[in-house]
């Protein structure tokens, strides 16, 4: 399988495009027409061919433009890729983790060679080619969390673990929706989801923890969550919001189409072996509600999700400003007919 | 006591000796009398030392009154000296030592932050909020920290922003986080209230 990379940007002139494949393979995130926080963590198994849980790590057609955007990011605000000092086994780790997974998954593209710890990895996409000896950060041009991240699609969370909780040690953070690492970074698993609202109450932060803290090596898992997007921006950070805040306000029924994008999340958790720690990707996937409406199952969906969907929810997602448009738009690709269960777009 | 809106904001407990320390210091930064005698008259065994804030030139300190003869006794003025005046005690300190802080938020996860320099763990040292209710809030924009703010909303002291509040809060920077308040609708700035007395 090759993969046609795109040329496209993130910001400015947001040339972003999803192909008809892209558009296929969205992890569109309602099973049912009405949305609540659960544990809805699954084993990170195989998926089908093709889909976006075929590999540990996905890579798609727009992984050249993210790694572009990303370095802008970085560049813009270095203070994006964090690690705190007693995080250096666990970026070996990741490394490790991700280098293998991606030789794997996509021989063509990746390469890793290892001669005992002198190790060449070989990224065609990109055109990188670097040796450097795993245990010595001195042989990388970066860290080794910061050297892998910025070649791979999706936020890194490093968390450690001890004291029976999960802290937020480190991070590659340039795509999240709305959370500040230099904030949160050093933070354990309830404080840095204590913004979040209702789920708290519901108790999934408490058995989401507790499910986390069991996490064996070479069993991943995986969960999707999702919010929106006005124009497929990655960096939409509280750092740079008033640089994108003002998108909100200017979504009109004529626009909704192409402005208004589903941002979904497929985050997966992978033990690290050495250092006892666990890997949290946060793999982005934006979608015009125009994608959307490719399959008709997925707006009608959306639009009930959205017509139900508690206040706190809508305000925390920063949806408030434009819901009503983008439900009017909804509404009228929804007849109304029951429709079953299942995320599939047919 | 309502819930709290956000995790992440610190719950204290009413202050208590931890009776497994062999040396105890005892920094504050506000008046409480109650507190001041509840624990003083009742002390652990072991060292103590007090460091007090004394920024009201108050010589009726009721922690200073109620010290034992044995403890060693030092304040300061203003704040920044109060934390010198940590570092220099928790510099020479050994283990068994015990750091117990009262006062304002500001100056306790100030104190905590010297003390997580020093390696001391969670479970040596214990908090408690005394006095004002003004926080410390960081700018997610230009990572400056305004200190002593009082209203919901509030210029950064750094870029200028009006900052809303959060209570989302930071052990490690020591502060609640702030964002621009009218990054949607530039200008649109509702009046600041006073919620942190």
């Amino acid at each position: 399988m090759s993969i046609a990379f795109k040329q496209e940007t993130f910001r400015d002139d947001y040339t972003y495009s999803n192909s008809p494949e892209a558009i296929r393979r969205f992890p569109f995130p309602f099973h049912q027409d009405e949305y609540m926080y659960s544990v809805n963590m699954e084993p990170h198994t195989p998926g089908a061919v093709g889909s976006v849980f075929e590999h540990p790590f996905d890579i798609d057609e727009h992984y050249i433009a993210e790694c572009r955007d990303r370095a802008i990011t970085l560049e813009r605000d270095p203070g994006r890729c964090a690690s705190l000092p007693h995080m250096m086994d666990a970026e070996w780790d990741t490394l490790e983790l991700i280098m293998e997974s991606l030789s794997n998954s996509y021989p063509e593209l990746f390469t890793l060679q290892k001669d005992g710890t002198r190790w060449t990895w070989i990224n065609r996409p990109l055109d990188l080619r670097q040796s450097f000896t795993f245990g010595d950060a001195a042989t990388l041009p970066c860290p080794p969390f910061e050297y892998i991240t910025r070649q791979t699609q999706g936020d890194f969370v490093i968390m450690d673990q001890r004291e029976n909780n999960l802290f937020a040690d480190a991070g590659m953070i340039t795509a999240q929706a709305d959370w500040s690492l230099a904030f949160d970074i050093g933070m354990s698993f309830m404080e840095w989801h204590g913004p979040v609202p209702l789920a708290h109450e519901l108790g999934v932060f408490e058995r989401a923890l507790k499910y986390l803290l069991m996490l064996q090596q070479g069993r991943p898992v995986r969960r999707l969550n999702w919010t929106m997007t006005i124009n497929p921006r990655l960096d939409t950070a509280p750092e740079t919001y008033p640089e994108w805040g003002q998108d909100r306000a200017c979504v009109t029924p004529e626009n909704v189409g192409e402005k208004v994008h589903l941002r979904v999340e497929l985050q997966t958790l992978f033990r690290l072996p050495r250092s006892n720690g666990m890997l949290f990707s946060i793999r982005c996937y934006l979608a015009s509600m125009n994608d959307l409406a490719t399959y008709p199952r997925w707006p009608a969906r959306l639009h009930r999700v959205l017509k139900t969907l508690p206040n706190e929810l809508i305000e925390y997602k920063g949806i408030t400003r434009y819901r009503e448009t983008v439900t009017e738009w909804l509404a009228r690709r929804d007849n109304g007919a029951e429709l079953a269960p299942g995320t599939q777009p047919e | 006591m309502s819930t709290l809106a956000v995790k992440s904001q610190p719950v204290y407990q009413e202050l208590e000796w931890d009776r497994s320390g062999t040396h105890h210091i005892l920094f504050v930064a506000a008046e409480d009398a109650a507190l001041a005698h509840r624990l003083l008259a009742n002390p652990p065994p072991g060292s103590m030392t007090l460091i007090r804030l004394n920024d009201s030139a108050n010589p009726d300190s009721a922690w200073a009154k109620q010290l034992a003869a044995s403890a060693r006794y030092l304040e300061a003025h203003a704040l920044p000296e109060t934390l010198d005046l940590l570092r220099e005690a928790l510099y020479a300190s050994r283990m068994g030592t015990r750091l117990y802080l009262a006062g304002p938020e500001d100056a306790i996860w100030q104190a905590s932050q010297l003390a997580d320099s020093f390696g001391m763990t969670r479970d040596e040292v214990r908090q408690m909020q005394l006095g004002t209710t003004a926080r410390p809030v960081f700018c997610v924009h230009c990572r400056t920290i305004t200190r002593g703010v009082h209203t919901n909303i509030v210029p950064c002291s750094g870029c200028g922003r009006a900052l809303f509040v959060r209570d989302h809060f930071s052990r490690r920077l020591g502060a609640y986080m702030g964002f621009q308040i009218d990054a949607e609708s530039p200008g649109d700035i509702p009046a600041a209230e006073v919620i942190y007395p």
